[in-house]
């Protein structure tokens, strides 16, 4: 009975051709491009200096994970109709729903805070002017820009200022790093129990499959009211963006590794990250990594200020939005401000931008599976999902990818409780 | 559209703003499957006026809709597992709209009973395909 429900329901879904999978790819690019904040940049440069290439395996592993719990993002506000904090609400209550989006709500918080402080860095590299300046002024222009404009079409053009990170592919294979050892750190995990490659790990898992594009993927397909029909459409798009946003991830990591681990370089500034694009910009390569760090920020940190506004708004049953008014949506807003408002306290009180990114991202990484666990429950629910409910390689995936997540947490806090927070 | 409503400048409306305005690509078809709506409202007075306010919707044009006054009320039948939620609604004294509607509308309709008409929940049933919705 359910496998005829399922092939009823999904009966319209034609055969894809070629020019059909070229013309789906689009929104789960701009997706994949806001994944690699300043904050991942940041992570993946930090992770590729301390450890060379030897987490490569980890980034390979993580991606088919981060595919599928993007379209699980996807898939259940297509069904349900409505963003994941009303839906965690809706079926389980305020008691799990509201830690759940609080975490979140915090992680974002003190990422936009990073992310802030990470912008003001660069523009230090590039005027001289020292970054505690440029703080407020970011932060009030974004905020700006995320509350009063269409946000949504403002990312689709800021996404070229990311695509400047597609020059560590060019950087990469211009430092000439030995392939062969790539290579084999992608493919033959390699798995050290100090302190520091534990954290790393939890880091870089937690900045790929980020929760704040949880929440954003869902919200997205709310505004756009997108629907069941062309799922698969969708899957192929989400697909194409999260491959893009990991297979930069990782020329930065080789990039970094064979610039910087190989001549045992630390990264303790944001110039001290740019050195990894010295192979292919020379002495520009300072300013071109500023202006990816600045174009990541400005696509990211409204992202993350409206998640987080996505969330409170949903478990309060508040108007929501951002292609609402302000007036038509204001408590939505106003959480939208709030986050910027404290996200620039922590960045004016932060004193070591790429401490306080990488941080963020352990963070990540801590509620990342409480999250995926609470999606896995909702999307194999058939009350919920009927013949939508997850499949069983949905299922092994999106339960390995918590697995590996809650593992990495474990091994982290165990090491860290005995020899202290190091990186 | 725009032209029709500067017309009404001076005579209830005070500006015109257009700049949202942009042409969609319909991709998606209708009538291929439904959702049903349920939303629980304090009291069934509340769940009646959220009815109304839902009818006179100028977009909207649900399939079905009506207040569910007893768990034995036949429109419970359409909902499945959702039945026992809305009976428990019921037995607390609270009033229950159901709207069943194109899945293509399915967003708008739980977005106004959502957020607009402040329900206490607002559920959706599956998509089902429109032939068998009943």
């Amino acid at each position: 009975m359910a496998g005829a429900q399922l092939y009823r329901g999904r009966a319209h879904e034609k055969r894809l051709g070629f020019s059909d999978v070229l013309r789906a790819i689009g929104p789960g690019v701009i997706t994949g491009g806001a994944d690699n904040d300043p904050a991942g940049i940041a992570t993946y440069s930090v992770v590729g200096a301390t450890a060379g290439y030897a987490q490569n395996w980890l980034l390979l592993l993580s991606t088919p994970m981060l595919i599928v719990v993007q379209q699980i993002s996807a898939k259940v506000a297509n069904v349900t109709k409505t963003d994941l904090a009303t839906l965690l609400r809706s079926t389980y209550g305020a008691r799990v729903a509201t830690p759940a989006v609080l975490l979140m709500v915090v992680a974002n918080v003190i990422t936009m805070g990073a992310d802030l402080l990470a912008m003001a860095a660069a523009l230090e590299l590039v005027t001289g002017i020292r970054f505690m300046f440029w703080i407020v002024p970011l932060a009030g222009v974004m905020a700006y820009v995320t509350i009063f404009t269409d946000y949504r079409v403002l990312s689709k053009y800021l996404l070229w200022l990311v695509a400047v990170f597609a020059t560590y592919i060019l950087a990469a294979f211009l430092a000439r790093p030995n392939w062969g050892d790539v290579l084999l750190s992608t493919l033959v995990p390699h798995v050290s129990f100090s302190p520091a490659y534990l954290l790393g790990s939890v880091a870089l898992l937690g900045t790929t499959i980020t929760p704040y594009l949880f929440f954003w993927q869902a919200a997205g397909e709310v505004e756009e009211k997108r629907g069941v029909q062309g799922m698969t459409q969708r899957n192929i798009d989400i697909t194409a963006g999260m491959i893009w946003s990991n297979v930069t991830a990782f020329f930065i990591i080789v990039s970094t590794g064979t610039v910087l681990y190989a001549h045992h370089a630390s990264i303790r500034t944001a110039a001290d990250a740019a050195r990894a694009l010295e192979p292919f910009a020379g002495r520009y390569a300072t300013d071109l990594f500023a202006v990816g760090i600045i174009g990541a920020g400005l696509l990211a940190i409204p992202v993350l200020a409206a998640c987080a506004a996505f969330g409170v708004a949903g478990l309060a049953g508040w108007r929501r939005g951002l292609g609402r008014h302000a007036q038509n949506a204001p408590q939505f807003y106003v959480v939208i401000g709030l986050s910027f408002l404290v996200a620039m306290e922590l960045a004016v009180s932060a004193i070591d931008p790429i401490k306080a990114l990488f941080y963020s991202q352990v963070l990540d990484g801590l509620i990342a599976p409480v999250l995926i666990v609470l999606m896995l429950l909702l999307t194999s629910n058939r009350k919920l999902m009927g013949s939508y409910v997850n499949s069983l390689s949905t299922k092994v995936i999106g339960w390995s990818a918590a697995g590996v997540m809650v593992l990495a947490d474990l091994a982290t806090a165990y090491q860290v409780g005995g020899h202290g927070l190091q990186v | 559209m725009i032209a029709e409503a500067q017309r009404y400048l001076g005579r209830g409306l005070d500006d015109v703003d257009a700049h949202r305005l942009t042409v969609k690509r319909h991709d998606q078809r209708r009538g291929l499957f439904d959702q049903t709506i349920i939303a629980a409202f304090p009291n069934p007075a509340v769940a009646d006026h959220a009815l109304e306010f839902m009818r006179q919707h100028r977009r909207l044009k649900p399939k079905e809709a009506g207040t569910v006054t007893s768990g034995d009320d036949p429109l419970l039948e359409s909902v499945g597992e959702f039945a026992t939620d809305a009976r428990k609604a019921l037995d607390a004294g609270h009033g229950i709209l159901l709207t069943r509607v194109d899945e293509t509308d399915a967003f708008e309709a739980r977005e106004l009973l959502d957020e607009d008409t402040r329900s206490i929940w607002t559920v959706v049933t599956p998509p089902v395909a429109a032939n068998r919705a009943r």
